[in-house]
């Protein structure tokens, strides 16, 4: 369940929430302003500047050369952005509004190194997806689509209505509006609906400048619409708002959303009775978030053994709960963002509007398995550039190597001493010199096709 | 039907001390056999500097202070290869090439997509789509599902987007230095022994990352790098792929980066400056690289290309800005080379790219897919490059 629910447990965590129960652990973490997060306060402070107003982020982040340029080092904001979210999976307590943030952030992808999304890419993290995580769909629909990360990266920005002669319609978003946000590629729609919505979303773009969402009349197509069995009177932006209520409430948004969500927490091919569930949940409680990851938490697919550690971990998984497993916090420094990076995973620069994928055959490659157990290897030693490890604590000085992995296989991997991984482990650091023993056993466990697994 | 696993120990068995023999095994010149090494020039390299239009006077009028001069005595004076074209004086290694017909030069190439977005335009040349963001490459596309990471090979640290998709690949910065950072533990026997079990497809892939590892350790103290190549990162890579080749590693694909080329200021002109910075080692890597391989050059081709060109004026910075058409090159077995290919439209006016750039008289698709299908022969034009179904060859394969 913390694997899931959660970015994996941190040193302790298991203990805790055995004996606060399940339920009550998740019933907390559904209310997450409630939960005191002294610890996700503190680590996000090292990156707090990339979380300023785009309007400041040009000169918080200017390329200084000699006073000339003042052009955007977004190099650095980029890097300080991905640490501004990774930090807080890593060391947030309200780890499920973490883990939405990330299910969210996929689902909504957007592409930061696309002109100015550059300066809207984190802010629209914080403030449309971290805030709406885990609320109504609808609030969280529209928050995205008002956006301007959203409307300059799938061009919905620039799209007016037709002219006599120039084309000035641009359908981009509102084919991803209804293929990837809400309905899904078979949630019944035609070549025809995409058109119409565009023209209903006509107007919906930023300010000059960059500055934020404005409605503009001037680009707006003022026709009737009929979109998806319904007409839409002309109304200016209404017309939009109506639309995005009619696909919250869609029964086809309530399939395509279940389907990713049972995907993410139970298994890469949902079973149809998780599905049917989480369905009814969000039919019945009009499209709440918390309503029907209880469904999902509390069904039976959830706790099925073959449901459990039947999923490969993504990259940014793997990173986030090692660190976590190893009493990890960032150190203030970029580094972690670039081995998320190195591993395949890069927050925000994704340009597919598809997102990050969830499955195990998208992440299952030799470069990238290989690349973490490497990165396994540097964590073992202690001093993995970015962060910050507690190995003493997890991992005291052991006096046989049996007992290092005994240690290791229930703090890293929660299994018992009689596990085929923990023998393994033992027998083979029998064969390394003392001092690395350690090391040894802690490479393996965090490298080991276990710890991969969720 | 083979399980992954038994293809790698197979090729490995193969691979180590029979090397010709293998060879001989194999039909004469069965593309099974053969091997694209796709070189990027990242940047936009300017294709008017590395291949020089010396007959067209609008050259000399656009770039008072860049030009290279005609061939002739000067120094820093273009290289000639036939009445029009000339070569970066940077680039002499690869005069005798050009001459002994191995090397080929396309102009005008590129994309049919406006774009002048280095990201945009790197990405659509390498998942072979205009217009829409991918996640797998027109490289990748040509290999096989099944064979062993080591046919597909990125000499860097992250895999370009060429080599990204469903077929196993692999990035290594180095061969020397890939694999493992054990810090002198056990750590690849004890990692072997804990991925030797498992089914699932991560299980698998770290069995497969494992054996690739143990493989490109045995090729490398089999194969030491070759002397000749220039020093720096480029040559370096060169040497490497030259290495995985002459070890009967079954590559298939290797991609190359090449940096330096986004020359918006000192761009220099055939004595000095960035381009010229730029252009030696790859020209030095590339002549090592035929000498290093020898016979086996027969069964390479080195095909090396760019995002995209650069304007035809200079700016004020001594430097030109992102472009449209560029030049870029084939070498290698299978090549006819010795000519200029592809349509010349001219630099007047009129005839540049929104009055700017070189003009793209011929679509980069149809370089690549003459090349990938006589070479690699892949022949389903849709998979390779989908929405693309073929253009006119060029003949530059033959």
């Amino acid at each position: 369940m913390l694997g899931r629910f959660a970015f994996g447990p941190r040193p302790g965590d298991v203990q805790r929430v055995t004996k606060m129960g399940a339920d009550k652990w998740f019933e907390a973490q559904l209310k997450p302003n409630a939960i005191d997060d002294a610890s996700g306060m503190r680590a996000v402070a090292s990156y707090a500047k990339s979380l300023e107003a785009p309007e400041k982020l040009g000169a918080l982040y200017a390329k200084d050369k000699g006073g000339k340029f003042d052009k955007l080092d977004f190099r650095k904001l980029a890097k300080d952005a991905q640490m501004s979210q990774l930090a807080r999976y890593i060391s947030s307590e309200r780890q499920l509004q973490e883990v939405m943030t990330d299910f969210w952030g996929n689902h909504f992808n957007v592409f930061a190194r696309k002109g100015k999304v550059k300066i809207h890419a984190n802010q629209f993290l914080e403030t449309a997806i971290r805030a709406n995580a885990l609320g109504r769909f609808e609030t969280l629909l529209r928050a995205t689509a008002q956006h301007p990360a959203m409307l300059i990266y799938l061009d919905n920005a620039r799209s007016r209505r037709d002219g006599k002669k120039k084309r000035g319609l641009n359908e981009n978003y509102a084919r991803e509006l209804l293929e990837l946000h809400t309905l899904g590629v078979d949630g019944g729609y035609t070549q025809k609906d995409i058109i119409e919505v565009a023209r209903i979303l006509t107007g919906w773009t930023v300010k000059g400048k960059g500055a934020g969402y404005v409605f503009n009349p001037k680009m707006h197509d003022r026709g009737e619409k009929k979109a998806l069995g319904k007409t839409f009177a002309p109304a200016g932006e209404q017309e939009g708002l109506a639309l995005l209520t009619l696909l919250a409430a869609h029964p086809s948004t309530a399939r395509h959303l279940s389907t990713k969500l049972c995907a993410r927490f139970v298994a890469d091919q949902p079973p149809a009775s998780c599905v049917k569930v989480a369905e009814a949940a969000y039919k019945k409680s009009k499209g709440e978030i918390a309503v029907v990851l209880r469904a999902i938490f509390q069904s039976p697919s959830f706790w099925a053994p073959k449901h459990r550690n039947n999923k490969l971990k993504t990259p940014l998984e793997f990173l986030v709960s090692a660190v976590r497993a190893l009493g990890g916090h960032p150190d203030g420094s970029p580094k972690l963002a670039q081995h998320l990076g190195s591993l395949g995973q890069p927050l925000l620069m994704l340009p597919i509007p598809t997102g990050y994928p969830e499955e195990e055959a998208a992440w299952a490659s030799s470069q990238g398995i290989l690349q973490r157990m490497n990165i396994a290897t540097l964590m073992a030693t202690g001093s993995l550039p970015g962060a910050t490890l507690a190995l003493d604590t997890v991992v005291p000085e052991q006096t046989s190597a049996q007992d290092l992995a005994k240690v290791v296989g229930a703090r890293i991997l929660g299994q018992v001493e009689s596990s085929k991984t923990v023998g393994l482990i033992a027998e083979q650091v029998k064969n390394t010199r003392p001092k690395d023993a350690r090391t040894m056993a802690l490479a393996l466990a965090l490298g080991g096709p276990d710890f991969q697994r969720q | 039907m083979f399980h992954r696993r038994d293809l790698l120990k197979g090729a490995v068995a193969l691979g180590l001390g029979q090397a010709t023999s293998r060879l001989a095994f194999a039909a004469p010149g069965s593309p099974e056999q053969n091997t694209l090494v796709c070189v990027f020039l990242r940047g936009g390299v300017d294709g008017l500097s590395m291949v020089v239009p010396y007959h067209d006077p609008d050259y000399y009028k656009a770039r008072p202070g860049i030009a290279i001069p005609k061939p002739g005595t000067r120094k820093g004076s273009a290289i000639k290869l036939d009445r029009r074209f000339g070569l970066h004086p940077a680039m002499e290694s690869l005069q005798p090439l050009f001459q002994r017909k191995k090397l080929a030069v396309i102009h005008a190439v590129g994309s049919p997509h406006e774009t002048r977005s280095h990201f945009d335009a790197q990405d659509y040349m390498e998942s072979g789509v205009l217009g829409r963001a991918r996640s797998d490459g027109w490289l990748n596309r040509c290999l096989s599902r099944q064979a062993s990471p080591l046919q597909g090979v990125a000499l860097s640290g992250d895999l370009p987007l060429m080599l990204r998709g469903p077929s196993p690949t692999i990035a290594m910065s180095g061969m020397d230095k890939f694999g493992l950072r054990a810090r002198k533990m056990p750590l690849e026997k004890a990692f072997g022994s804990l991925y030797e079990q498992g089914q699932t497809a991560g299980a698998k892939a770290g069995r497969d990352a494992l054996e690739v590892v143990r493989r490109v350790k045995a090729l490398s103290k089999k194969t030491p790098a070759a002397k000749g190549y220039p020093k720096g990162a480029t040559g370096a890579r060169f040497a490497d792929v030259a290495r995985l080749i002459k070890s009967d590693a079954s590559l298939r694909c290797a991609a190359i980066d090449v940096g330096g080329f986004d020359t918006h200021t000192g761009q220099g002109n055939g004595e000095r400056g960035r381009l010229k910075n730029a252009l030696e080692p790859l020209a030095k890597s590339m002549r090592a690289f035929d000498e290093d391989l020898g016979a086996r050059m027969d069964r390479v081709v080195v095909l090396v290309m760019s995002e995209f060109g650069r304007t035809a004026h200079q700016n004020g910075s001594g430097g030109t800005d992102h472009g449209h058409g560029t030049a870029m090159m084939a070498m290698g077995g299978g090549v006819r080379g010795g000519r200029v290919y592809g349509k010349w439209p001219g630099l007047a006016k009129d005839k540049l790219h929104q009055g700017r750039d070189l003009e793209v008289t011929t679509d980069f698709r149809d370089l690549f897919w003459e090349v990938t299908q006589k070479h690699l022969g892949v022949s389903d034009v849709g998979k390779i490059f989908p929405g693309y179904s073929g253009g006119k060859a060029l003949g530059v394969m033959g």
